[in-house]
């Protein structure tokens, strides 16, 4: 930690320094507002007169925002007398098995709040595991005051409904803290029956882009992949460069055009892909069944998986993993997936001359939308907790700029919930400019209304995998109208 | 009356009669014995019996249990797709690895048992898989058995073979996982077992046979295969009950898919208890299982007089 700067030095020096600014362009004001007023009064030019009158304005709106900054140093400054004045002890129950951010984050708020202790405990570092553990801590009532059930993995609704976690509303109008700082979407996804349940830590707009290997598509004589962002690229072009780019000979493959996204965030997103979705918003029902634009998305799979088998039999990549290094070594065009794959097969490349990792992602559906389902997580305060005021606090500094960008440098590339963090990512990697209007326009997650997403998601990939099965494979419309019943009976169970 | 009085008269002189020797050294017993005692009951038969009242009830963990009677049985018979088809599941997986463990076991234990050289380091070397955990082992063949780039494969396509995808394949997964189940467990305890009760078998009954003219074949089947068969029925007994709570393969390596392939009983019941947190309804599967496992036992112990021979008995 030695020579870094703490926040309330930084906070003190910024305070100093706005004073100065706010002082020096007081003083400067005023000569120049004489100075054109004579002017004016002489010349009475038209042209000069809107000139003096936008200096004016600029000179005044720049008053207005010193004199901002002198209150705000004002405000911190009460702040930290507040903070200082808080006395107590915040149990944070985590499962992240990194040292150097928690101890960042423990240093960073004793600096803040240096007569609150922050005891933490390590659960196991298997985040599925976990939750059953802290399940069992809620019941023998150990549960520490921070903690974090993602709705990504779909706990979060369930803490809820258990009256695990505690509605942060009133602590966020106390605090006033502006929700802006965090991606709208990530924030939402935290929102629940009117309430908010927490604040986002992690993210990434999750299985919204094909992973390319941009070499792959040279090879078809395309000079490069037309700039994500504009999302013009056109799903013909996808399917061209797919049966394009797969080379098979003597029943070798050398070169997969395609590996599709199992599991539930997958299946979610193929049925996005033309405008339809998986079940409704409410959770309630299963509608890709009946739905002509959710069936092309899941058809278009099926036909490169099934019928035309462009992709590697199941498992015969892996999972994502060996998908990423399938792509970085050439031995796959392209996969479905999202910004955090994005990046490990960018990390993954070991030869340039085999591969140079670009995304494509999803051209947009008819309302707008860009398909995909953006997966993360956020911290909580536990419902009993006696300190609610300063376990907020420190959910906040787990869930500030420092914390996700710390976090993001840790766990690689799964912390993009903060538009101030995303240009100091730009930095490292710059392929996160791609994902920034996904973040900002991501699709949530359509969680089952009797908070059995656990079931929910086994269901959709056990399910799903017999359906798309290029080994044993099965009509279509079969497929699809068992899996729908199968999935609409975790729906229809009693809440858990 | 009198002959009543009389033997409490003498049970009373019995208890009076315990010197403080005697009851030092009971209390020092049990004092020692506590620790098991404690584990015992504290973390096995009150489980166990805690298991069988939520049998009964409806039960979340965070939520007070609700008594439900049967209905947890009920609905495992009527209600539940997966009940039914993860029990066959998990039989057909015992039905294939039981057989083929217990066999290749005793037949490595015979030959392991031949008088030649190097034997301490055959036992050794088929000894080994067995030390490797389960789960490191399961990684393992993931690897070896990879549809694509897997050595197997490989191996297989270069003779021209149309090798299967293994894991990923539904109707080949449990044979995956039974294969791999064998690789660790054909030369572990379980040959052990065989060797020992190989070695107990008296030189004396091999010498009688062959000078009655009993060839190699004639020996194992007359002579080792008889006085093997207590060994063979306590090796079967565990390989069943062992293949019956099939469940971390499947869990590590396929997740019981793909589409269900590997979704054994065992796994049933941990997702409901530890997934979907029904652990009413978990342990209702769990008793269910336990039933099923001792009612085979029992069958088996039954059927063991028709085949097991004791030697001397």
């Amino acid at each position: 930690m030695t020579g870094k700067i703490s926040r309330r030095h930084l906070l003190k020096l910024g305070g100093m320094t706005a004073v100065i600014a706010a002082g020096s362009a007081l003083a400067s004001c005023a000569p120049k507002i004489v100075e054109v007023t004579k002017l004016v009064e002489v010349e009475k030019e038209k042209v000069v007169e809107k000139e003096v009158t936008k200096e004016v304005e600029k000179v005044v709106k720049e008053t207005v925002v010193q004199e901002k900054v002198v209150k705000e140093t004002v405000v911190i400054d009460k702040q930290a007398e507040k903070a200082a004045a808080m006395k107590g002890k915040v149990v944070w129950d985590t499962f992240r098995a990194n040292p150097p951010w928690d101890k960042d984050r423990l240093d960073n708020f004793k600096k803040l709040y240096p007569n609150v202790e922050v005891e933490l405990r390590m659960g196991v570092a298997d985040q599925q595991a976990n939750y059953a553990k802290w399940y069992a801590m809620e019941a023998a009532g150990d549960l520490g005051d921070v903690v974090q059930f993602d709705p990504s993995h779909f706990h979060f609704w369930r803490a809820a409904d258990k009256n695990i976690l505690l509605p942060i509303d009133d602590l966020i109008a106390a605090d006033n803290t502006n929700l802006k700082e965090w991606y709208e979407q990530f924030v939402n996804m935290s929102r629940y029956k009117g309430k908010i349940y927490g604040l986002p830590s992690w993210g990434w707009s999750g299985y919204d882009c094909l992973v390319v290997n941009e070499l792959a598509i040279k090879e078809l004589g395309v000079e490069a992949l037309p700039d994500p962002t504009t999302y013009s690229t056109t799903w013909e072009q996808i399917l061209e460069w797919i049966h394009k780019s797969h080379k098979a000979s003597g029943g070798k493959v050398d070169r997969y055009g395609f590996q599709w996204a199992g599991g539930e965030a997958g299946f979610t997103v193929m049925s996005r892909w033309f405008g339809g979705d998986l079940i409704n918003a409410e959770g309630t029902k299963t509608i890709f069944q009946d739905d002509d634009k959710a069936l092309k998305g899941l058809k278009t799979v099926y036909d490169l998986v099934v019928t035309e088998k462009l992709t590697p039999a199941p498992g015969a990549l892996g999972q994502n993993v060996s998908s990423e290094i399938a792509c970085a070594e050439n031995r796959l065009t392209m996969y479905h997936c999202g910004s955090l794959c994005a990046v490990n097969a960018q990390r993954a490349v070991k030869d340039p001359t085999k591969a140079s990792i670009n995304v494509i992602l999803f051209p947009k559906r008819e309302d707008g939308k860009v398909p995909s389902q953006i997966r993360g997580g956020a911290w909580q305060v536990h419902r009993t907790t006696k300190v609610p005021e300063i376990a907020y606090q420190f959910v906040k500094e787990l869930t500030s700029k420092e914390g996700c960008f710390g976090f993001n440098n840790f766990g690689g590339n799964t912390a993009l919930v903060r538009p101030d963090v995303l240009p100091l990512l730009r930095v490292q990697i710059p392929m996160y400019k791609n994902f920034e209007g996904n973040l900002l326009n991501g699709m949530v997650i359509n969680a089952p209304a009797n908070s059995r997403g656990r079931e929910f998601t086994d269901a959709i990939a056990q399910n799903g995998a017999k359906v798309i099965d290029p080994i044993k494979p099965m009509p279509f419309e079969q497929g699809i109208k068992e899996m729908a019943a199968e999935i609409q009976k975790i729906l229809d169970m009693e809440p858990a | 009356m009198d002959s009543m009085t009389a033997a409490r008269a003498t049970t009373t002189r019995a208890r009076r009669r315990i010197s403080p020797a005697v009851m030092r050294e009971n209390v020092n017993g049990y004092l020692f014995l506590a620790p098991w005692l404690i584990g015992f009951f504290g973390l096995f038969v009150g489980p166990a019996l805690a298991s069988l009242y939520f049998s009964f009830t409806q039960y979340d963990v965070l939520s007070p249990s609700k008594w439900i009677g049967l209905g947890n049985y009920v609905r495992m018979f009527t209600d539940d797709n997966l009940f039914y088809t993860s029990l066959a599941r998990t039989l057909y997986f015992t039905g294939l690895s039981v057989p083929l463990g217990v066999l290749g076991s005793m037949v490595l234990a015979i030959l392991l048992n031949m008088k030649v050289k190097g034997t301490v380091v055959y036992r050794t070397l088929f000894f080994m898989p067995s030390l490797v955990p389960l789960v490191s082992a399961v990684v393992l063949w993931l690897w070896l058995l990879n549809p694509d780039w897997g050595i197997l494969n490989t191996a297989l396509r270069n003779i021209g073979l149309k090798p299967p995808a293994w894991f990923a394949d539904r109707d080949w997964a449990l044979p995956s996982l039974v294969m791999v189940g064998l690789w660790g467990g054909i030369g572990g305890t379980r040959m052990i077992i065989f060797l020992a009760g190989l070695q107990g078998i008296p030189e004396e009954m091999y010498d009688a046979a062959s000078i009655d003219g009993a060839n190699a074949w004639n020996r194992i089947r007359h002579v080792t295969i008889p006085l093997l068969s207590p060994t063979i029925f306590f090796n079967v007994v565990l390989a069943i009950i062992g293949a019956l709570q099939v469940f971390e393969g499947a869990f590590v390596a396929t997740e019981g898919g793909p589409a269900y392939a590997t979704w054994f009983f065992g796994l049933h019941i941990y997702k409901h208890a530890f997934d979907y947190w029904n652990m009413g309804y978990a342990s209702a599967l769990a008793w269910f299982f336990a039933v099923v496992i001792i009612t085979l036992t029992v069958a088996q112990q039954r059927l063991s007089t028709k085949w097991v021979f004791y030697y001397g008995a």
